[in-house]
């Protein structure tokens, strides 16, 4: 497209939390759907929980689209990252946060106590023998 | 800017190229909105593809 066109305003919102989440592809000059986009509407699916307002960034590569989304509690902040084939309309790859769970037992395996406590069974020292005689240890 | 209500953008066409093809006129904005209803979160314009990517709350 050759012409130039200056944008002048876009609204937006704060977030709140919503029953749907969707990525609408539509012409700049019109606001209506692109020609090029098979679906006009592409729904995202949300990972993890939220009970406050979430923002999204957008960045348009090509055929691609790259949408983060970052939500969360109070407790806790989630950020996932969604790769949308915008021609096609379907999403091809959601980076799902990790579970509260899988956080916390990263945390107990990873703490010094840990590491200490599971070097010995885990990883254990390395010893090579060369015909019955100690040669080396790591 | 709007908040929530109303979502949209405006946009002015300013190419030299239309007073080459003999368009002489006054540039004049031109409001595109998205619906009442929706809530528009983030947005992503391309301009050679004539694309504005949004996320939607509804």
């Amino acid at each position: 497209m050759h012409a130039l066109n200056l944008i002048l305003y876009v609204s937006f919102s704060t977030g709140v939390p919503v029953g749907r989440l969707e990525i609408h592809i539509i012409h700049f000059t019109t606001g209506k759907r692109h020609k090029s986009a098979n679906i006009p509407e592409v729904q995202l699916e949300l990972a993890g929980k939220y009970n406050r307002p979430f923002g999204t960034h957008i960045e348009i590569m090509g055929n691609y689209l790259v949408i983060l989304l970052a939500h969360g509690t109070s407790l806790r902040n989630f950020q996932t990252l969604y790769l949308v084939d915008w021609i096609k309309g379907h999403v091809i790859h959601v980076s799902a946060p990790p579970s509260i769970t899988f956080v916390c037992l990263l945390y107990v395996l990873t703490s010094r106590i840990a590491t200490t406590l599971l070097r010995k069974y885990l990883f254990p020292s390395l010893d090579i023998h060369i015909r019955g005689h100690l040669r080396f240890r790591a | 800017m709007h908040e929530k209500e109303n979502p949209g953008w405006s946009h002015m066409h300013l190419s030299p190229l239309r007073e080459l093809r003999g368009f002489i006129e006054d540039p004049v904005w031109t409001d595109v909105r998205l619906g009442d209803h929706l809530t528009m979160g983030g947005w992503a314009l391309d301009l050679d593809q004539d694309l504005v990517a949004s996320s939607l709350l509804s």
